[in-house]
């Protein structure tokens, strides 16, 4: 089913041309429009040229390594980090994109608008098909391929792309509040940091790499498809072959998780029953007793109730969100009355901060016990259980801290996206203030989990747990003092800060630049020596840098130097 | 609160959404914003709610320049944009809790203000139902007594008349921008009714291409038009002509 008609589109598109051609005036303002495009091809040209870069990459080493299965390594890292972007980028196209409230408007159904959604999804998702092309062709000129072999990249790059949509759709399913914009957006600065530390880390990077390569291909489902270019390698087990049924088995998983999607996509109810957070007691007890009898009606509450919560003040009553949690509750006592009011802002249903650190120690509980098994039934599967596990509980304590509730969610209006709090009387220092605060709080249980990992990442790898502890220190005041960039960034995003030719948009991007990468720097020159003081010092600027960063940005937003709000994304 | 305007210019890459715009604006008074779609109109409203940062000319309220850290400025105005920013989960109520909150207007007596408010606009049978639940016009008149709770000095209205609510809702906005102008508040709002403009507004603000074409009030743009019955049509046509 189709949103629009492609044969009245394209007489439009012709008739328009027409009209067009035939007034001076009309190709002038055409002319200007095009100029005003020359942004988004410039996106294009980059993403492409990333694809080539993830080429390169792969050729660059197979070459150094002549091991294939290092250069395919390559490809498969890079779609177990496209897995992540991919799991983002579909639950924000089915249920945060800013047109999705115009076309609930539409007189078409929720399973038209899924559809036009999905098909969006994977539209964007061509992209990745590219990098793969790129990477294995990269790998096969390496090895220099006969022509008729080159024919087989195309099934097998179809296969992965496949695997990946599949593994994403299964990612946004059935872990949906995975912090995936938070891997998005970390790995590249990680990757740009070893780019940037290549001539001190790559060959140890590289060697790293070409010890773990046969098993990341084979560890990470991604690598399944990907590895099937092994078979196209002369004398290469057939073992390898087997690879293709789950591979296959994932990819048949597509039809069911559309279904599942498309059975939880609704926009609105017609008919709901009240919102639990006003509802006095005794009338909720009767809800309770009215949902359990036999008619399908919402409870309601009456006029002359609804008056008395009025007037009693019970809407304005402030939340009493501290009963949730020693945090909370820490929190809570912490904040100014304004913080408060701009914490009910942000968030909405309330503070969840302990019962989400209990879930990442349980998260972690559960994959150090299963690589402790490992460590007897498998030995080799050990190492990998321990760094899956670092890896999720990283990612999920990462968001803990950088969790911005619904403050800079950006909501369509007239055909920009404007961020919620450019709305209100939302000041740029007291909404970083609150936010900062609210990542402090956490600082002991990021502190618990930063030290116990990095203690037992020093265990495993045969380093002294002395020098882990200190790395696990250092690593929750780094992430802890990022929170003031990360704040920035945020009020940065859904702003036009850094487009158009104006002399403060060049100091803003070099900021940014140079802030990100002095940070980097700072961080990087903290963690390299842990047990000499002088790295505390390191650690200590970068925390300040990040600080002053927050405020420097913070001087362009006061002075209203750009628009707070951004031109939606084609 | 008195708005000043001068010389404001607004570009968005090469399309020119304000040009020079300049206006002087007195408290307690209604001013319609009329002009084309795609004339500005949006972009004047957001200039003045500190939203869009003018690439040059200055904004001032009381004579006092409007940046981004006056909160003391930003909290005397309240903009409305043509589809509200809600908490789509939380109970109309609640909603309008946390917009008074927000601009410090949660005093004493605000209670009975907010009850008045849901009365007038049919909304006190919805006032503990999740804002996800309401439709289009329902949702924006929950916005509207939010807004008219709040009481801000002044009220910036984006299309308003094409916010789907009833001619109930109408009639009581209508009453309360009234009150509220007599109040001494300043409501600006955008429209492409013109009857609607020239029954409900104090002064008149024709924008064109990001020009200001026409302030004034409408027994001024009467005396000067031709066709004294529909002098903002006959705006318009000579606006199109014009082009």
């Amino acid at each position: 089913m189709k949103l629009h008609s492609p044969t009245f589109e394209k007489a439009l598109r012709r008739r328009v041309k027409q009209t067009v051609a035939a007034s001076p005036a009309l190709r002038r303002e055409a002319r200007t429009v095009r100029r005003w495009r020359k942004e988004y091809s410039l996106a294009l040209i980059f993403r492409v040229a990333i694809s080539i870069g993830v080429g390169a990459l792969a050729w660059f080493a197979g070459s150094k390594t002549q091991q294939p299965a290092t250069a395919l390594a390559v490809v498969t890292l890079w779609m177990f980090f496209l897995l992540f972007t991919h799991a983002q980028r579909l639950l924000t196209t089915l249920y945060g994109e800013g047109d999705l409230s115009a076309l609930s408007l539409l007189p078409v159904t929720n399973v038209t608008i899924f559809r036009w959604q999905f098909q969006k999804f994977v539209r964007r998702s061509g992209m990745s098909l590219l990098d793969l092309l790129c990477g294995l062709s990269a790998v096969a000129w390496w090895l220099g391929f006969p022509p008729l072999k080159w024919l087989a990249l195309l099934p097998i790059a179809a296969l992965a792309w496949l695997t990946l949509l599949a593994l994403a759709m299964l990612l946004a399913i059935n872990f949906p509040s995975f912090p995936y914009a938070i891997v998005s957006a970390v790995a590249p600065i990680i990757g740009l940091a070893l780019f940037f530390a290549r001539e001190y880390v790559g060959p140890a990077l590289l060697a790293t790499l070409d010890r773990a390569a046969p098993h990341l291909n084979v560890v990470l489902p991604v690598g399944w498809p990907i590895s099937l270019f092994q078979l196209l390698l002369p004398e290469t087990s057939w073992l390898i072959a087997t690879l293709l049924l789950p591979t296959v088995a994932i990819i048949w998983t597509i039809r069911h998780s559309m279904s599942r999607l498309q059975s939880t996509y609704e926009f609105h109810e017609i008919v709901v029953g009240e919102a639990p957070d006003l509802v006095p007691e005794e009338a909720a007890a009767q809800a309770a007793i009215s949902e359990t009898s036999s008619t399908d009606q919402p409870f309601h509450i009456g006029v002359t109730a609804i008056e008395d919560i009025i007037r009693a003040r019970h809407f304005m009553a402030a939340p009493q969100w501290r009963e949730r949690g020693w945090f909370e509750e820490v929190l809570w006592r912490w904040l100014t009355v304004r913080e408060k009011t701009l914490a009910e802002f942000v968030f909405p249903d309330g503070f969840i901060i302990t019962n989400a650190w209990k879930g990442i120690a349980k998260t972690f509980v559960i994959t150090m016990l299963l690589a402790l098994v490992a460590a007897y039934v498998f030995p080799m599967a050990r190492n990998w259980m321990l760094g899956i596990g670092l890896f999720i509980t990283g990612f999920q304590a990462l968001g803990r801290m950088l969790d911005a509730g619904r403050a800079f969610q950006a909501i369509l209006c007239s055909g920009v996206n404007i961020p919620m709090y450019a709305v209100y009387p939302i000041g740029y220092r007291e909404l970083g203030r609150l936010l900062m605060k609210y990542a402090t709080v956490q600082a002991p249980a990021l502190l618990a989990f930063t030290v116990f990992a990095s203690v037992l990442t020093a265990a495993v790898i045969k380093q002294p747990v002395v020098m882990g502890a200190i790395i696990g220190c250092k690593l929750a005041i780094l992430v802890v003092g990022a929170r003031a960039f990360a704040l920035a960034l945020s009020f940065s995003s859904n702003t036009n800060d850094t487009s158009g030719f104006h002399f403060h948009v060049f100091a803003l991007i070099g900021l940014i630049v140079f802030g990100g990468i002095l940070f980097l720097l700072l961080a990087g020159a903290g963690l390299a020596w842990p047990t000499q003081w002088i790295a505390w010092l390191f650690c200590l600027a970068a925390v300040a840098q990040s600080y002053a960063f927050f405020r420097i940005y913070g001087w362009f937003y006061n002075r209203t130097r750009f628009d707070l709000m951004a031109f939606p994304r084609q | 609160m008195r708005i000043e305007l001068q010389s404001v210019l607004k570009s968005y890459g090469p399309v020119r959404a304000l040009d020079q715009v300049s206006l002087h604006i007195e408290p307690g008074q209604i001013v319609s914003l009329l002009g084309p779609n795609g004339a500005g109109k949006t972009t004047l409203i957001r200039c003045l709610a500190g939203i869009a940062a003018p690439d040059k000319g200055t904004i001032q309220f009381d004579d006092e320049e409007l940046r981004r850290d006056r909160m003391d400025l930003r909290k005397r105005m309240q903009l409305l944009p043509d589809f509200p920013f809600h908490f789509w989960e939380q109970s109309v109520a609640r909603n309008i809790a946390i917009v008074l909150r927000l601009f410090d207007a949660d005093g004493a007596g605000t209670e009975e203000r907010v009850l008045e408010l849901l009365r007038d606009f049919d909304m006190l049978p919805l006032a503990l139902r999740p804002v996800a639940s309401l439709s289009r016009g329902q949702s924006y008149k929950a916005a509207l007594v939010a807004m008219f709770a709040a009481d801000r000095e002044l009220l910036l209205l984006d299309e308003p008349f094409a916010s789907g609510i009833d001619p109930h809702a109408i009639d009581a906005f209508k009453r309360h921008a009234r009150a509220a102008a007599g109040r001494g508040r300043t409501i600006i709002y955008s429209t492409q009714l013109l009857d609607v403009a020239e029954r409900f507004s104090d002064r008149v603000c024709v924008i064109h291409r990001g020009e200001l074409r026409a302030f004034d009030t409408l027994d001024t743009l009467r005396e000067r038009a031709r066709d004294k019955d529909n002098v903002l049509e006959e705006l318009f046509r000579q606006l199109r002509e014009s082009t």
